[in-house]
């Protein structure tokens, strides 16, 4: 009962932020300067009655207040983000629909390789602390976080789309498109390689660094002195208690990607979340705007909170001291 | 992921594995020195720039193609897109880094640098709101928020440094309130107050000179930060055109890379920016391994 | 480095085929910024199958770092061994990892001080038990289990069932030393190194926990090297003593005979500083003043000679060797032993000249003759 009462709790916290979150950003996009007014009504901007009838039209006549109620129970009621007048007249929640599987894919694609090699690369690196080895990985992946992403894509593409032709230097495929799986795999082969980059040397120095302090600890001598064999220390005793921070890390990822693929979605043409919200801010519809906003908040606090319920499950300090 | 401030314990290439044979490295290295090297040398040519005898960045060459390749009709670089000096456009794409970085160290780090030293002085109820406020901040996409504060307030480089500067506050917070707790506690502050010295005395006498030198030393990570922030803005197409950035120049040669398979154009701002960004790591990585900031304290 | 040949055992020799472990001249420095730290410089012992020797010295004598390197366990490009460790007859010293790891665990094992950061706290206590079994017996998970359950229940832990599907932060700090010996015993190794077991726990439950060890090592036949800052731990406990003094042994003798026939100067100031219940009360406790010396640069004599009450010129010149006293198997280092006429003529030299360590020797107490520093004596958690 205890734990369903810190459930709730909780997400009512998460509820509340992603409330204010919207709020806020409803509140900057009445300060736009331009407006929507202006784009819609182009050359006739200047005239105050067509002002007026549109900004009835759209409901912008309202207080401020209002406006953001009328919003925000749409969305919780009907599930209607509105409507993106000034691009293409579609409702905001089929657009972002349909811009959100490119997204989604680069984001677990890239987080899953990341993780498949920067823990195997971490171990190899704290196992042998200040050898060459060590010391090689641990340039590598300074270099890799000194190197802006879309420097990094253009180095990519120079190698692989340039000089070796294996893959496209832009565009995406669908998976469910004529071309099938194949194209769409080399479509975002690029893409993917670049967000891997910089998320692998962010998690290798993580894990590195973790593992190196915990292997100073006591229960690894103990360990070590009953004769278990290297690899079985640093797999089942020495990679658990140093995974917190890597973990934590990771998860916050999943959130902070939705927005962070932009640069990379922008160079190779993407049709995720993050271009589609460069581009709406930039054609000043905020509703699309607001939108975005909206969705990428509720990821956010979503993924946050599904990282603290993993920490209590793989650390049962946590878990006890939780359950009071 | 570069778009995001690093967290504060993440550590750099120098620190050793306890027990390993120390090698106190006096002094920079050699790459130490080729770093600063570097940035010196595009220091200088920015702030020469407008002496310098170099084309001007904004003007057409008519008499060699557009994206001429390094070399030709007396441009050492080549020229891009739109028949612009690369050269003359890579020195003066080093001003905005260099405006930029100076820009966040100055308010960024003031700022940012004194929420943190009330926050970890005062402790209480003024940490507890003041902290809140900023984990929010550290929490959201930053690059999302930047964009959303140059779409709102215009894209001129004012603007710009000042959004950048406004996200760096957290991360500056962060560390001063670490900085601040770790010398609140000591001695001579404690000493200080029974002799009768007021809050104001010992921030500023005890207190802030303390947290200067650490808080510069991570300023310089946060300066490449900016810097990367800037360059992923121009990137994207949204500060202003006229201004002359290396963001602004890779997202020039997009097309060219691309499209045409010409790669020069894209290639050298995009190498140039990676050797600056670099260098500034490394250098404040080394700093900030002097100073030792136990992060921990946060 | 791990190597995939199978590990290599140690037949088991015939009874009475010699001691079990001979160390030689022992050595084991590190090698740091600041110099070379002679932790270990020069111990020679010999243990016997089902004997227990008592490795008493306060922090920075060099105890720990001796049991461990003698094991083995001291890794890192820094540490530099010499002299002979041999077990059951095979050299120890530049044995190879997959070795040393054969003998890990099956022949010797370790309890350390601290449990609560001895076990680890992610990993439930069961598990902690049957990996050893698994990995070294190969024993399948049921029979590991009921082996564990039994080890639980023979170091006297109740409810073992329960117990071994729980996590290291929910037991109490006997409990969890319990667990660790039983862990260290569970492939039913031939030496036992404790390294000061009882130190992080309850006056209360040390007295149990020594008492499980010892019922323990006669129940297998195994011998123990206990280490510890605490002679009273040792007093009933150990067949034979060794006293160590900035990183050598500076008396050694089967126990009774150490408490009858002290003779170095240090151990008899260990002696006389464990608080006696027959003392008054509010006693001032004795304490050796001054500091145990630097490890890079031992003093060119005895090493004790700075503290020591009965000091003459010729102890911080010349270091003395280890020579024999009467009764056979006791060993000692003094120009000037305690108990002797040249050590009584000494004493009486020094409080003729008012040498301060004399005076307080004599009259019982430091503070007035301003010797203060009292956080040396005895061991303060830290360890060697």
């Amino acid at each position: 009962m205890q734990i369903a009462r810190t459930v709730l709790v909780r997400l009512a916290r998460l509820a509340g932020v992603v409330l204010i979150v919207s709020f806020i950003t409803f509140m900057l996009t009445k300060l736009m300067p331009g407006g929507l007014v202006n784009t819609l009504l182009g050359p006739e901007a200047s005239n105050p009655e067509a002002r007026a009838a549109l900004e009835a039209e759209l409901g912008l006549d309202k207080p401020l207040l209002v406006q953001y109620w009328d919003y925000i129970s749409g969305v919780i009621f009907r599930g209607d983000l509105g409507i993106a007048y000034a691009t293409s007249r579609f409702p905001v929640w089929d657009l972002l629909k349909s811009r959100l599987p490119a997204t989604i894919q680069l984001i677990v694609m890239a987080q899953v390789i990341s993780l498949v090699i920067s823990v195997p690369l971490a171990m190899l690196s704290a196992y042998r602390a200040s050898s060459a080895t060590d010391k090689a990985i641990s340039t590598a992946a300074f270099g890799m976080i000194s190197l802006p992403s879309f420097a990094m894509a253009v180095f990519l593409v120079y190698l692989f789309a340039l000089q070796l032709d294996w893959l496209p230097a832009l565009g995406f495929k669908r998976i469910t498109g004529p071309e099938g799986l194949g194209a769409n795999l080399r479509s975002v082969a690029l893409p993917v390689a670049v967000l891997t980059a910089g998320l692998t040397a962010v998690y290798t120095r993580l894990l590195r660094s973790d593992l190196i302090a915990t292997l100073q600890e006591d229960f690894i001598l103990m360990a070590r002195s009953k004769g278990l064999p290297t690899w079985h220390i640093l797999l089942r005793h020495a990679l658990r208690p140093s995974s917190f921070s890597l973990l934590t890390v990771f998860g916050i990822n999943f959130g902070t990607l939705i927005g962070g693929t932009i640069i990379v979605e922008y160079f190779f043409s993407i049709p995720g979340i993050g271009l589609f919200a460069v581009e709406s801010i930039g054609k000043r519809d905020y509703l699309a705007v607001q939108g975005v906003v909206l969705v990428v908040a509720v990821a956010f606090v979503v993924v946050n909170f599904l990282v603290d319920l993993l920490y209590s499950v793989l650390d049962p300090r946590v878990r006890r001291a939780g359950a009071r | 992921m570069t778009e995001v401030l690093p967290a504060p314990d993440v550590t750099g290439p120098s620190e050793p594995a306890p027990g390993a044979r120390r090698h106190r490295r006096r002094g920079l290295g050699l790459a130490g020195w080729l770093a600063a090297g570097w940035l010196v040398l595009v220091t200088l040519a920015a702030i020469l720039a407008p002496v310098l005898p170099i084309d001007e960045p904004g003007i057409t060459d008519f008499a060699v193609p557009n994206n001429a390749s390094p070399g030709t009709g007396g441009h050492l670089l080549g020229t891009d897109h739109n028949g612009y000096d690369i050269l003359s456009r890579v020195i003066w794409g080093g001003r905005v880094s260099l405006v930029v970085a100076f820009g966040v160290l100055a308010v960024g780090m003031t700022v940012g640098g004194l929420v943190g030293v009330l926050a970890g002085y005062y402790r209480g109820r003024v940490e507890t709101i003041l902290m809140a406020i900023v984990d929010i901040f550290l929490a959201f996409p930053s690059l999302l928020l930047l964009i959303a504060i140059v779409a709102f307030l215009g894209a001129d480089l004012k603007n710009v440094v000042l959004g950048i500067s406004l996200v760096s506050i957290p991360a500056f917070a962060r560390i001063a309130r670490a900085t601040t707790l770790s010398f609140a506690q000591r001695e001579f502050v404690l000493a200080a107050r029974a002799a009768g010295a007021g809050d104001g005395r010992i921030l500023t006498r005890e207190i802030l000179p303390n947290v200067v030198l650490p808080l510069l030393a991570f300023g310089l990570l946060v300066v490449a930060i900016a810097i990367v922030a800037e360059g992923s803005l121009a990137f994207l197409g949204l500060t202003s055109p006229e201004t002359v950035s290396w963001g602004g120049m890779i997202n020039g040669g997009r097309r060219p890379l691309q499209e045409d398979n010409i790669a020069h154009v894209a290639m050298i701002p995009a190498f140039v920016m990676f050797l600056t960004v670099l260098s500034v790591n490394f250098l404040g990585d080394r700093f900030r391994a002097t100073f030792d900031v136990k992060e921990t304290v946060l | 480095m791990t190597s995939r040949a199978a590990p290599r055992r140690i037949s088991a020799p015939p009874p009475d085929a010699g001691p079990l472990l001979v160390v030689e001249d022992f050595r084991t420095h590190f090698d740091t910024p600041a110099g070379r730290v002679r932790a270990v410089d020069g111990v020679s012992l010999t243990l016997d199958r089902g004997r227990t020797l008592g490795i008493v010295g306060e922090s920075g004598s060099g105890k720990t770092v001796l049991s461990r390197s003698i094991m083995g366990l001291l890794t890192g490009g820094n540490v530099i061994r010499s002299g002979s460790v041999r077990y059951q007859g095979q050299e120890l010293i530049d044995a190879s990892p997959s070795t040393l790891r054969s003998l890990w665990g099956t022949e010797m094992a370790m309890v350390f001080q601290d449990p609560m950061t001895s076990l680890n706290p992610v990993m439930k206590i069961g598990q902690q038990i049957t990996e050893g079994l698994r990995l070294h017996l190969r024993l399948p998970k049921a029979e590991a289990r009921a082996q564990a359950l039994q080890l639980l229940e023979s170091v006297g832990i109740p409810d073992p069932k329960r117990r071994i599907e729980q996590y290291p932060h929910e037991l109490s700090g006997g409990m969890r030393q319990r667990v660790t010996i039983a862990i260290a015993l569970a492939c039913g190794p031939h030496l036992l190194f404790a390294d000061e077991p009882t130190t992080a726990l309850d006056v209360t439950v040390q007295a149990q926990i020594l008492n499980l060890l010892q019922q323990q090592q006669h129940e297998r036949h195994m011998a123990m090297i206990l280490v510890t800052h605490d002679l009273g731990v040792v007093a009933g406990r150990t067949d034979e003593i060794a006293v160590m003094y900035a990183g050598q042994i500076v008396e050694r003798a089967p126990t009774r005979t150490l408490f009858a026939n002290v003779r170095m100067p240090y151990t008899e100031a260990l002696l006389k500083s464990i608080p006696k219940l027959d003392q008054p009360s509010h006693t001032r406790l004795q304490i050796i003043g001054g500091r145990p010396p630097d490890l890079i640069n031992p003093p060119a004599g005895c090493r004790f000679a700075p503290r020591c009450p009965y000091a003459q010129p010729k102890c911080h010149e010349e270091p003395p060797p280890l020579v024999e006293a009467e009764t056979p198997g006791h060993e000692y280092r003094c120009w000037f032993p305690v108990g002797t006429e040249a050590g009584r003529d000494a004493l009486e030299a020094n409080l003729a000249q008012h040498v301060p360590a004399a005076e307080a020797a004599v009259r019982g107490d430091s503070h007035a003759a301003g010797l203060v520093d009292a956080q040396v004596d005895l061991d303060t958690a830290g360890g060697s």
